[in-house]
């Protein structure tokens, strides 16, 4: 009996590192924007915490901004989920031919996924300029008209999700092309044999034995979607009109720029429930089917 | 039912020096089943995959019924293969890898599914046509990778070594499937393989290969009474033929060191003389069989005898395998099981050389016949 509870002291001291960590950085800042959530409390005057009880999460539904917030980071997710991951897909079956100057396309393909957010944002600024870009200037040539881009309500969003997917497909690529290079051969040589042509054997081989490759992005790009906030940041701060104004991003302006860091905290929590909800539909959604042995 | 015919076949990889198969010729009659045996990296696997069209042919023609296939597509072949690992489709179940091929050549839904009950009858998966391969055992899977090539009702069977990797007990109750399916089907089959007893019990005509050229070509019976040389003599038949360097002089054989002096029988030493190996160096393979220890034979055959040191004795049960030392050679024999020996016993051993076989020493084809 006596080893038995050293053991499990044991077992607790290795684990105790990473709960510290944990503590420090997740479960203690989460209980305690909890509890500012229920007060008024402003970064400027740091002792005065009044309790307001459900005040805050009251006027967090009327708050337009915050609603709007919403509606752009759920129109992000749609599109974002089949652009990227699409791509992704796409430039996987490119680079899984042999053929010459395969490295370099891979290389290249990836090379996004290097620079970070901020430079890649900027970048893009450049590129999608409504003057001088260089976007607008290659639409130039095709006698298309320039496009305001990023100053156009209708399209600074789906200039970030552009971006957003030319940053992070590269990564998913490599990850869609071990899961296509753990096909073994000859199930396409047998499905050959068996009278199946390029695109059947791609509906029939690839895709089902990608799923559980593809069940994993799914669920990757969908929870890191959610957390958009350094290419709106950087690239349009939001606007224009709050179009691409996400709700990570607004709940951090409302915190750290206007400094109510109370009301910041309640739209936190409401915004932590949102995507509790969504993953868990989005599990059930993937996990159908997926259930049977492989 | 078709026939095949393949003539002055090549195949050379892209990467490579040397050609991995060389001058392939062969004809193959409808509803036979050929066997492509041989060591790895001897080209069998090869050929069987230009026949299905999965490798390109580098030289030579190959026809099915006359028609030259070279450059048709795997699927415009009619051809079934079974895979070596299997190659069954893991997100199916047994039905469908079994329904896909039907499926996309667009058979009835209803035929499909008469195919499939009465494939998975001759196979005993009825009960398993709703699993899928992961839920089923590697004889299983076996089945349902032959099932995949019957339903498909293509003229033409390819195996490649389907039973390599079931275990020992199952490679023999498969192999007597493979051959009952054959029996009932009778589709055109070639079928690779390294392992010499399933080329002996399945095929019609054994094509023994080594370094991608053909050995020999026959029945096995033929192959086994009658190898054209040295390799197939030692590839085929397990124990593998024993071989001495010998000489022939005065109507006697005797190997180099003196350890042995027999008489070759009558007509044996004129096909040699005749070729002029009368004093000339040569090679004589004998069979374990052929190596007898009863005492009726060293009496009767008392020129025959020679005296060998045992090293491995293995009772097999029915019969003993004795491991022995002739002069510095290994000479394997299977004998009687009560002649069951220690190692450093001396024993006496009789050769039975009306079935001895001589070869050439230096281009060591067969100087029987």
């Amino acid at each position: 009996m006596q080893t038995k509870g050293l053991r499990r002291q044991v077992g607790w001291l290795y684990v105790l590192p990473a709960l510290l960590l944990l503590l420090t950085f997740l479960i203690i800042p989460f209980l305690m924007s909890f509890s500012y959530s229920f007060t008024d409390y402003n970064i400027l005057t740091p002792n005065v915490k009044n309790f307001v009880g459900l005040q805050n999460y009251i006027n967090t539904f009327k708050d337009p901004v915050f609603l709007q917030s919403l509606k752009n980071i759920a129109q992000f997710i749609v599109f974002i989920m089949p652009i990227q991951v699409g791509a992704a897909l796409g430039l996987a079956l490119i680079v899984n031919k042999k053929r010459p100057g395969n490295m370099f396309f891979k290389i290249s393909f990836f090379a996004p996924q290097v620079v970070s957010l901020t430079v890649v944002s900027i970048l893009w600024m450049y590129i999608l300029n409504p003057d001088q870009g260089l976007l607008n200037g290659i639409l130039g040539i095709f006698h298309i008209k320039p496009q305001p881009f990023l100053t156009s309500p209708k399209q600074a969003m789906f200039a970030i999700i552009g971006v957003s997917a030319w940053q992070g497909a590269g990564y998913q690529m490599l990850i869609f092309l071990s899961g296509l290079q753990s096909i073994p051969q000859s199930l396409y040589e047998a499905a050959e044999l068996d009278g199946a042509n390029a695109w059947q054997r791609f509906i029939h081989i690839t895709l089902p034995m990608l799923k559980p490759t593809s069940v994993m992005i799914l669920t990757t790009t969908f929870i890191s979607a959610f957390n958009l906030m350094t290419q709106p940041m950087i690239m349009t701060q939001g606007g224009p009109q709050n179009s691409t104004m996400t709700p990570i991003y607004y709940i951090y302006r409302t915190g750290f720029t206007d400094r109510q860091l109370g009301y910041a905290s309640a739209m936190s929590v409401i915004y932590g429930i949102v995507i509790i909800i969504f993953t868990i539909i989005q599990r059930k959604i993937t996990n159908a089917g997926g259930d049977e042995n492989e | 039912m078709v026939k095949i015919d393949l003539d002055h076949v090549y195949k050379k990889y892209d990467n490579a020096k040397n050609y991995s198969v060389k001058d392939f010729n062969l004809h193959i009659n409808p509803q036979e089943f050929i066997v492509f045996v041989g060591p790895s990296g001897c080209g069998k696997s090869t050929t069987l995959r230009m026949i299905a069209g999965l490798e390109d042919i580098t030289k030579g023609t190959f026809k099915i019924d006359g028609k030259v296939m070279n450059d048709v597509a795997p699927k415009n072949r009619d051809i079934a293969m079974v895979f070596q690992n299997y190659a069954l489709y893991p997100h199916m179940t047994v039905y469908d890898n079994m329904a896909f091929g039907l499926k996309l050549n667009k058979v009835s839904k209803s035929e499909i599914d008469k195919k499939i009950q009465k494939a998975s009858e001759i196979l005993g998966l009825k009960e398993y046509l709703k699993r899928k391969p992961a839920a089923l055992s590697g004889g299983q899977r076996q089945r349902v990778a032959l099932g995949r090539a019957i339903v498909r009702d293509a003229p033409i069977f390819l195996m490649d070594e389907p039973l390599s990797n079931l275990d020992a007990k199952l490679r023999v109750t498969m192999r007597a499937e493979i051959a009952k399916i054959h029996q009932q089907l009778k589709t055109t089959t070639i079928y690779v393989t390294h392992d010499q007893t399933e080329a002996m019990t399945l095929a019609d005509r054994i094509v023994v290969l080594k370094d991608g050229q053909i050995q020999q070509v026959g029945t096995p019976m033929e192959v086994y009474n009658k190898p054209a040389n040295v390799f197939v003599a030692g590839f085929i038949g397990s124990p593998a033929m024993n071989f001495f360097n010998v000489k022939l002089e005065n109507g006697l054989v005797h190997d180099i060191n003196g350890d042995f002096n027999i008489p070759v029988p009558e007509g044996k030493l004129n096909i040699l003389k005749d070729k002029g190996y009368d004093g000339q160096e040569l090679i004589m393979g004998i069979r374990p069989e052929d190596v007898h220890t009863e005492q009726v034979f060293l009496e009767s055959f008392p020129h025959n005898v020679v005296e060998s040191t045992v090293v491995v004795s293995e009772l097999l049960g029915s019969e003993t395998q004795l491991y022995t030392n002739l002069g510095g050679t290994e000479l394997v024999s299977k004998v009687d099981a009560r002649d069951f020996a220690k190692p450093g016993a001396h024993v006496k051993m009789g050769f039975e050389m009306n079935k001895v076989h001589f070869f050439d020493k230096d281009s060591e084809e067969t100087l029987d016949n």
